[in-house]
């Protein structure tokens, strides 16, 4: 049976969990606040050696520590736990790394989950609460034009979480070395002619880019466009991981391998470095590219839990998943389209342009 | 109180009339009577007496006999009478204000030379003598021409073409459409006749149509001319009107104008109007091409009128064709398109990141080698379309075979 891991209050002995507003350990029953740095000290599943280091060096491939390994029990696609308060029966995916409990509600950690190789190195820790994730999903959906209406009055999420999702973290340094063609015009013109002279340049420009911890989502059900677009996550609020933070809240630890997730990571960063380039080229009115070479020299990479509130609902028979980034707030989802008042405003705006203009057609015959 | 209110009312509707010009009678040209003292047949004889001079000695003597002249001054309502129908450059014109009891003499032109004071004198005299006022117009006019031909009044300046040329028949020999290359059925020519006659009257210029089926080894311009000239075509002393020529055997078309269609149709004015009417032609859709052409040429005989012909910088303004409602419609649907797809956008907010922007420390490229080296430079130049040359805006003029002076233009079609 795998170590679940259910945090008690030391005043109540109720379930207690991580606060986003405190940014401490909360009982929602008696109101206790414990700093998760002291939490960890006085918990006797606290073990020293989790705390690993990780140093930046320079080296050809991604410097990952060590190679991850795999329990033979894990191998299964799904789990089964019991749990502690009320001994229902939790099913977990072989990810689930944080979950609650479907009977009593009570949050667990399954610590295998987070342990040796796969275990974290940083959390941001969640800075904002389901409140503000509904909040900020009805600000979303309103004063859209062209959503269903029934959409927006329904206001119905089947299903919100709070998960920690695992990223790896690419850093390292780009060079490139690029040519350009460029091209100025002057024009100017006398009694007879108009005249273009073109002046042709030849242009280089070589540099290096720094990057540091580029995120790339490791979970195969987290859909990679959702993650990035609720970019950036602000590293100033990240700490060392503890897992006390993950108390109250889903997570899951990554199955995409960091090699995989590399290819994703190297493709936005020579798409940076060849921006980077291209911006200094300045002052003509051609630019064209002539030959481009990148490189990137592999940095480090590290593997840390990054907060998502999670919203799903479902509507027309189709599915639609928002997420906002549970540490900025910013918040996206593709919404679904009016079809219908879709072509009624087009029908409607085709004849208000129409008459504009022919009512301007006449103005100018008339004056 | 009230009948004060009622009083005044009337004055200002009156002093409204005082601006409606007097001109509404069509019949006769120099000689006008509103107090209906005169009969028509009366008026009709002495206008012809009045056309008489006019054609012998180049002056037009005019006889105007006005109730109140429209309450205005009897100097203004002669000046604005004046401005009004222009019977020409050199005009004696005498109007009697029956209301007040007053006349007044207005001359313009080589007339002012010839009517001296006195001689105004001695003409209102001959008027006053007689008892009834046929006698005493009648007696006006002979004693105007009598003092014309005292002073030997050569015949026309320049413009008017009162030269006595026995070539130039002094009546139309010919209708106003002559459809010698049979290019109208009986109905359409018919049609176009009552239009161009009707037209004719009404402006007191002659529009005429001619088709021919060859030129016969003239330009099409000489024909015109002379088409016009010895068929005796022009209303008026001056011979007023316009001619449009088509002869099919090389396709050539011609405007020839004459007296006041000089200054009525410019060169810019029959570019205008030949713009409209060669499309027609060209197609062959001569019936629709013709009244095209009658009815631009009714437009700028009563823009003429005004003052300002028709010409360079000063154009019929034409219409939005139909054709621009389903265009317009079209660029509506394009752009209701695109600030729809603005609108729908905004529903889209998940997308992949093309770039790793954010995670660029210092949010810069270090630069290690940057180098801008200039290669080579060609100019190339296109030649500025030629505005063509336009005259100075206003109509040229060549002397015809008959030696009357006609404006005009030819081309092709």
């Amino acid at each position: 049976m795998e170590k679940l891991l259910e945090y008690k209050c030391p005043n109540c002995n109720a379930s207690i969990a991580f606060d986003s507003n405190t940014q401490k350990m909360k009982c929602p029953y008696c109101g206790t606040t414990v700093d998760v740095k002291e939490w960890h000290l006085q918990d006797p599943f606290h073990d020293p050696k989790d705390s690993l280091e990780r140093a930046t060096e320079q080296s050809p491939s991604w410097d990952t520590g060590a190679t991850s390994s795999w329990e033979e029990e894990e191998a299964r696609d799904m789990k089964v736990y019991s749990c502690q308060s009320c001994g229902g029966e939790i099913v977990g995916e072989s990810t689930t790394a944080a979950t609650s409990c479907p009977f009593c509600g009570n949050f667990v950690i399954l610590t295998h989950q987070l342990k040796g190789d796969l275990r974290p190195e940083w959390v941001i820790p969640f800075r904002l609460d389901k409140k503000a994730a509904m909040n900020a999903w009805r600000s979303h959906i309103q004063g859209k034009m062209l959503l269903p209406r029934i959409f927006k009055d329904q206001k119905h999420i089947d299903e919100i979480k709070g998960i920690y999702v695992p990223f790896w973290l690419f850093s390292g340094v780009g060079e490139g070395d690029i040519r350009y063609r460029g091209e100025t015009l002057r024009m100017w013109s006398d009694t007879d002619y108009d005249y273009v002279e073109t002046k042709v340049y030849k242009i280089s420009r070589s540099g290096s880019v720094d990057f540091q911890r580029i995120p790339v989502d490791g979970a195969t059900k987290m859909p990679d466009d959702l993650m990035e677009s609720i970019e950036p996550f602000d590293w100033k609020d990240a700490v060392d991981f503890q897992m006390e933070y993950l108390s109250g809240y889903f997570a899951h630890r990554y199955d995409v391998p960091m090699e995989e997730c590399m290819d994703r990571a190297d493709e936005r960063a020579i798409q940076s470095v060849a921006n980077a380039l291209s911006e200094t080229v300045k002052g003509y009115d051609r630019v064209t590219v002539e030959n481009s070479n990148i490189q990137l020299a592999r940095g480090s990479v590290a593997y840390a839990l990054y907060p998502v509130w999670l919203l799903n609902t479902t509507w027309n028979k189709k599915q639609y998943t928002f997420a906002m980034n549970g540490q900025t707030g910013k918040f996206v989802g593709d919404l679904p389209l009016d079809k219908g008042a879709y072509w009624r405003w087009f029908v409607l705006l085709t004849f208000i342009f129409g008459a504009v203009i022919y009512g301007f057609m006449w103005l100018l015959i008339l004056l | 109180m009230i009948k004060r209110i009622v009083t005044g009312f009337l004055i200002m509707i009156l002093c409204l009339l005082g601006g409606v010009p007097v001109f509404g009678q069509p019949a006769t040209y120099y000689i006008y009577d509103d107090t209906g003292i005169l009969r028509e047949s009366e008026m009709a004889k002495l206008d012809v007496l009045a056309v008489g001079i006019l054609e012998k000695y180049g002056i037009a003597p005019v006889f105007i006999l006005s109730e109140s002249c429209n309450d205005k001054e009897t100097a203004d309502y002669a000046q604005a009478c004046y401005e009004e129908a222009k019977w020409s450059e050199d005009t004696v014109l005498l109007v009697i204000n029956e209301g007040k009891d007053e006349y007044f003499f207005y001359t313009t032109g080589r007339a002012e030379d010839f009517f001296k004071q006195k001689d105004l004198d001695r003409l209102w005299m001959v008027y006053d003598q007689e008892e009834h006022d046929y006698d005493g117009v009648e007696a006006y006019l002979n004693a105007t021409e009598a003092i014309l031909g005292e002073r030997n009044a050569p015949f026309a300046a320049i413009g008017s073409a009162a030269v006595k040329n026995p070539s130039i028949p002094a009546e139309r020999q010919k209708e106003r459409l002559v459809d010698e290359a049979g290019l109208l059925t009986a109905d359409e020519g018919s049609d176009l006749l009552e239009k161009l006659n009707e037209m004719s009257e009404r402006q007191h210029c002659d529009v005429a149509i001619v088709t021919v089926p060859s030129l016969s080894g003239k330009t099409s311009t000489a024909f015109a001319d002379d088409f016009y000239d010895y068929n005796g075509y022009g209303a008026g002393p001056a011979r007023d009107g316009i001619l449009f020529l088509i002869s099919m055997e090389d396709r050539d078309w011609a405007i020839s104008t004459h007296g006041y269609g000089i200054s009525a149709f410019t060169d810019a004015g029959q570019a205008y109007i030949m713009d409209q009417v060669r499309p027609h032609l060209s197609q062959g859709d001569f019936a629709a091409s013709f009244h095209t052409f009658a009815d631009l040429s009714d437009e700028f005989l009563t823009q003429a009128r005004s003052g300002k012909p028709y010409g360079e910088g000063n154009l019929p303004k034409g219409s939005v064709s139909h054709f621009w409602i389903f265009g317009d419609l079209g660029i509506g649907a394009l752009l209701s398109f695109l600030t729809l797809k603005g609108i729908k956008s905004s529903l889209k907010s998940v997308s992949l990141r093309s770039n790793a922007d954010p995670y660029v420390h210092g949010g810069r490229v270090n630069l290690t080698h940057s180098q801008d080296t200039y290669l080579s430079s060609h100019v190339s130049r296109t030649a500025k379309p030629k505005e063509s040359q336009s005259s100075s805006g206003g109509s040229s003029t060549h002397t015809s075979s008959s030696g009357s002076t006609h404006g005009g233009s030819s081309g092709k079609f």
